[in-house]
């Protein structure tokens, strides 16, 4: 504990975790106050995850893809008590994580591009620099409050600074810019207010929509013309001066930038009215701010936030459940200077978190109480990492192409699977029905099948290399999809089946018990 | 906004012309997560591909409507049992197709002609649908308000303004939930050209299946090389245990993951449905090709005149690009000329088969343009005052509402969008006015509000 003033003092730039146990917050506090709840409700919670599932869950909420086998053969015959801070810690300093979060800011704050950036080519182009942008910013762990201020005030070339690709997917339409901006970033849906006072939230009234609108008013989105005069991409500037006006107001009303709660904004020529939103953001108003991450951070973990839905904090009478707890996870947040990881490490070592979604207990309705893990379908970018993992989808790209090729195809492919398994909402996807285009493709795509077989450097090749004996290849591919080793019953049927199999067919056999894996709900869903 | 501000693309013009909403504007979160059982009367073994326990739904209803004056003026159709939507995104420009004003300054680069219909007048560039005016009701006095894209596609696709929370199943959703189903193993909502609306609380089972190309077969319909029928039932077979287990494992949640098994049975009824010949054209004439003409949009019509004659209850044809803030006029001939030899043979063409009356075919986009032209020889949105062209399903042919002779405003029978969906719904046999349950516990009536469009039947 003697680490105490000297730390506080340092303000780091790059948070460290050691300064922050100062402030108290810890797994075990989580989980008091929610086993409390849970008692007083009369509910009992369900057992704690295996090792398997815990593995697959943990890798795909943060890495946002599944575990290799050889993680898991690692993991599962790990001894040490602490197997599991061990593994969160790891995986929180992976790489893979920071793409995670890339997917997850990219879907709220871009969402699919629409036709003013450009042809597929361009717009797949910049969502990549996009996403690599911010992956390295969660990998450094900046400071959150940090990250929101970067994208808030992001000017440029679109192509040299990609920050800017939230701001110019709007085009300039200020008021979508403005919503999203609050509704990502504070929780605040207040762009129903555009037209009218909002429906609901009395205190929401139209002008003050163009108050918030006013800080954003200035901000352009601009094409950059090279020098054969071709338009090629685009650029965002703040301009100096200009007037915002409600539109469609009679008396025709100008307005100043102006925080929802009256405080006025920068008046007169500035170039700098979104470096004043963003103080306002992460400064005057960070509470809100700070537990607006909070909240979504735990949605994102625990399938349910606090508040639900997470970007609505304005309606009246929508109130999250354990109010305290959110409260001191956000006071924790502020202390140890927005740190992410931190924040997340609170979280996943918690037993709340940990929870199985296996249960005899109908729990429908208990949602606020976390009894038991959520199932929720993979995101296109974890379906595909995931499936590429286990079979090696990326070893089907033609060898005798180059690298650039192999890039474009697999953002081809990439985007058949979000095409096919996303939906259009810019919000993280909770609906894990499934279609008959999804299911076709998981049973019929002629690469995916491809890489199903035995062929050079598949999934197949490894297990036939590694192993002769039907039950261990069974496990194998078992450890590859599921991630788990099968129970005796499967393995038994299976190895059965494979003994049962004429010699020259058993390759075909093993392909079809990879198939029923990989399209198997187990392996399409995050449990 | 800004005074310095010229640009045409910016979309917060003409946003704010409505008065009323009736629904919230709360969270971005969609609210149907759990089961679809929850959802009131609707059969639950494979919907999406007609294959269903409940009866048809119309008989049931009719007791509800016949004390409804309005009804008997309605109910002139035999029966609609297909909805084609032929969708121009992007808000294609009502003077410069079906509400032209040659005497007026607006009036634009193309001349009128006379059509069918006495006294009506289309483009020059609409030879062929002119000929089959007096197949079509034309509505030239919508008037809707919403100027944005997205919020106006969201409006004139669901019939209901985006509201936050609620994820508004699309037109095609609605039909394929609620009308009367076939016994078929194919989709009996499809989009072509465009990947179409969601189905919203309905369930992604509803979701209409797309198609990208209707010259190229349907993807993935077939086993990939080197799989044999006889493997493939191996596979099923070895999925549908990994399916029980995995329920009986989850326990009480198992019943979250019922619907991928579910799916997985229609897809593999879809694979060896005999009525999957309808998605390939290339078994049509030439000559009959030919007539929809040579363009994605004729062929996609084609498609939809096959898939309509095997009982899909719901095909989407898009046309993209009428967004036209700039050369309008070379654009919009150019789309036209897709158009016009299309909509004529798809009309045409159902007549022939006796298939005209139960078909409802409706012309569209998200908002008309406006009259005056810009200074990029373009026009820009405007929802104020529009056409939207219907044919087939029982409508009354000719002309509906009038804009003024400027073309800026509806002078006569001002048409919303919500008057426009009750219309189409009951027309195609659903209760306008029946509710569904979304878990929130807000009630989401199929149509919000509107009255009945007098002359239309």
């Amino acid at each position: 504990m003697g680490l105490s003033v000297a730390v506080i003092a340092m303000a780091p730039t790059i948070a460290s975790a050691e300064a922050n146990r100062l402030t108290g917050i810890t797994s075990e506090a989580i989980d008091l106050t929610i086993e409390k709840s849970l008692s007083q409700a009369g509910l009992k919670a369900a057992t704690q995850t295996d090792d398997s599932e815990f593995l697959r869950r943990l890798s795909l909420d943060v890495r946002g893809t599944i575990p290799s086998v050889e993680e898991v053969i690692a993991f599962l015959g790990d001894k040490s008590p602490d197997k599991r801070s061990k593994v969160i810690k790891e995986y929180l300093n992976d790489p893979l994580r920071g793409s995670s979060w890339a997917n997850y800011w990219d879907k709220l704050l871009v969402g699919s591009l629409n036709e003013t950036i450009g042809n597929q080519m361009a717009a797949t182009r910049a969502k990549n620099g996009w996403k690599e942008w911010v992956a390295e910013q969660f990998n450094d762990n900046l400071p959150y409050d940090q990250f929101a201020t970067k994208v808030v005030t992001a000017e440029g070339p679109g192509d040299v600074a990609p920050e800017t690709l939230p701001t110019i997917r709007w085009d300039g339409a200020t008021a979508d810019l403005t919503g999203t901006m609050s509704r990502v970033f504070l929780g605040r849906q207040i762009q129903c207010a555009q037209c009218h006072n909002h429906p609901y939230d009395e205190t929401m009234t139209q002008q003050m929509f163009w108050e918030s609108a006013a800080f954003f008013d200035r901000t352009k989105v601009i094409p950059m013309r090279s020098m054969a005069g071709r338009q090629d991409g685009r650029q965002v500037i703040e301009k100096v001066s200009g007037e915002t006006k409600i539109p469609d107001f009679e008396p025709a009303t100008r307005v100043s930038p102006k925080w929802i709660d009256g405080q006025p904004g920068p008046a007169g020529n500035t170039t700098e009215l979104r470096e004043a939103f963003a103080q306002f953001m992460t400064q005057h108003d960070q509470e809100q701010f700070a537990r607006n991450l909070v909240n979504r951070m735990w949605a994102h973990y625990t399938g349910r936030g606090f508040l639900e839905p997470v970007d609505d904090w304005q309606t009246p009478g929508i109130v999250p459940n354990h109010p305290e707890l959110l409260s001191a996870l956000t006071t924790e947040f502020i202390a140890s200077g927005m740190d992410v990881r931190h924040l997340e490490e609170i979280i996943l070592n918690s037993r709340t978190y940990q929870r199985s979604s296996r249960t005899e207990e109908d729990l429908t309705g208990y949602g606020e109480y976390y009894p038991v893990g959520l199932i929720r379908p993979l995101s296109p970018e974890q379906l595909f990492a995931s499936v590429d993992r286990a079979v090696n989808l990326s070893a089907q790209t033609p060898r005798n192409r180059g690298g650039a090729f192999r890039e474009q195809l697999r953002d081809r492919y990439i985007s058949q699977f979000t095409f096919l398994f996303g939906n259009d909402e810019m919000e993280e996807s909770s609906d894990f029905d499934a279609n008959v285009s999804q299911a076709l493709f998981l049973f019929n795509d002629p690469t995916l099948n491809k890489a199903m077989t035995e062929s050079k450097g598949s999934i197949i090749n490894r297990v036939l290399s590694t192993t002769k004996d039907p039950r261990e290849q069974v496990e194998y591919l078992y450890l590859a999809t599921v991630n788990r080793r099968p129970t005796n019953e499967e393995r038994a049927d299976l190895a059965t089946m494979l003994e049962q199999t004429p010699e020259k067919e058993r390759t075909a056999a093993l392909e079809d018990i990879l198939w029923a894996l990989i399209n198997s709900a187990e392996f399409r869903t995050n449990h | 906004m800004s005074e310095d501000h010229h640009d045409d693309h910016h979309e917060n013009h003409d946003h704010c012309g409505t008065e009323d909403h009736e629904v919230s504007c709360t969270g971005r979160r969609q609210f149907l997560r759990r089961s679809l059982g929850s959802l009131i009367g609707l059969s639950i073994a494979s919907p999406m591909l007609g294959l269903v326990t409940g009866t048809p739904q119309i008989s049931g209803l009719s007791s509800l409507w016949a004390a409804d004056p309005l009804v008997e003026q309605m109910t002139g159709s035999a029966g609609v049992r297909s909805i084609i939507l032929l969708w121009m995104d992007g808000g294609p420009s009502q003077t410069d197709t079906f509400d032209p004003k040659p005497g007026s300054k607006n009036g634009g680069a193309f001349k009128a002609i006379n059509t069918a219909l006495p006294g009506v007048q289309f483009s020059e560039h609409l030879p062929r649908v002119a000929s089959v005016a007096d197949r079509l009701a034309v509505i030239r006095s919508m008037t809707t308000g919403e100027g944005n894209h997205q919020r106006a596609k969201h409006y004139m696709r669901t019939g209901y303004k985006p509201a936050g929370t609620v994820k508004f199943p699309g037109m095609g959703a609605m039909a394929a939930h609620e009308m009367p189903k076939s016994e078929l193993d194919i989709p009996m909502n499809v989009s072509i050209n465009a990947p179409g609306n969601s189905a919203g609380f309905l369930g992604v089972r509803y979701d209409p299946f797309y198609i990208p190309d209707p010259a190229k077969p349907v993807q993935n319909l077939a086993l990939p090389k080197g799989i044999s029928e006889e493997r493939f039932s191996r596979r099923l077979l070895l999925l549908g245990k990994n399916e029980s287990r995995f329920a009986s494992a989850l326990g009480a949640a198992g019943s979250d993951v019922e619907s991928y098994q579910r799916i997985a049975d229609s897809a593999h009824a879809f694979m060896n449905a005999p009525e999957a010949s309808a998605f390939d054209i290339s078994q049509e004439p030439k000559a009959v090709v030919e007539a929809y003409g040579d363009s994605k949009f004729g062929r996609g019509c084609l498609m939809a005149r096959r898939l309509v004659e095997k009982g899909v209850k719901f095909v989407e044809v898009a046309l993209n690009g009428w967004d036209t803030h700039q050369d309008n006029f070379t654009r919009v001939a150019s789309h036209l000329n897709a158009v016009d030899p299309a909509m004529h043979a798809l009309i045409t063409d159902l007549e022939a088969r006796d298939l005209l009356d139960s078909t409802l075919i409706i012309w569209m986009g998200e908002f008309g343009r406006t009259p005056r032209i810009n200074g990029n020889d373009g026009r820009d949105h405007f929802p104020g005052a529009w056409s939207v062209v219907l044919a087939g399903g029982g409508v009354r042919p000719g002309v509906i509402g009038a804009t003024s002779e400027d073309g800026m405003k509806v002078v006569s029978q001002p048409t919303k969008t919500e008057d426009l969906f009750r219309s189409i719904y009951r027309q195609a046999g659903l209760d306008p006015d029946k509710q569904f349950d979304t878990p929130a516990g807000r009630p989401i009536k199929i149509a919000n509000g509107g009255s009945f469009i007098p002359g239309l039947v």
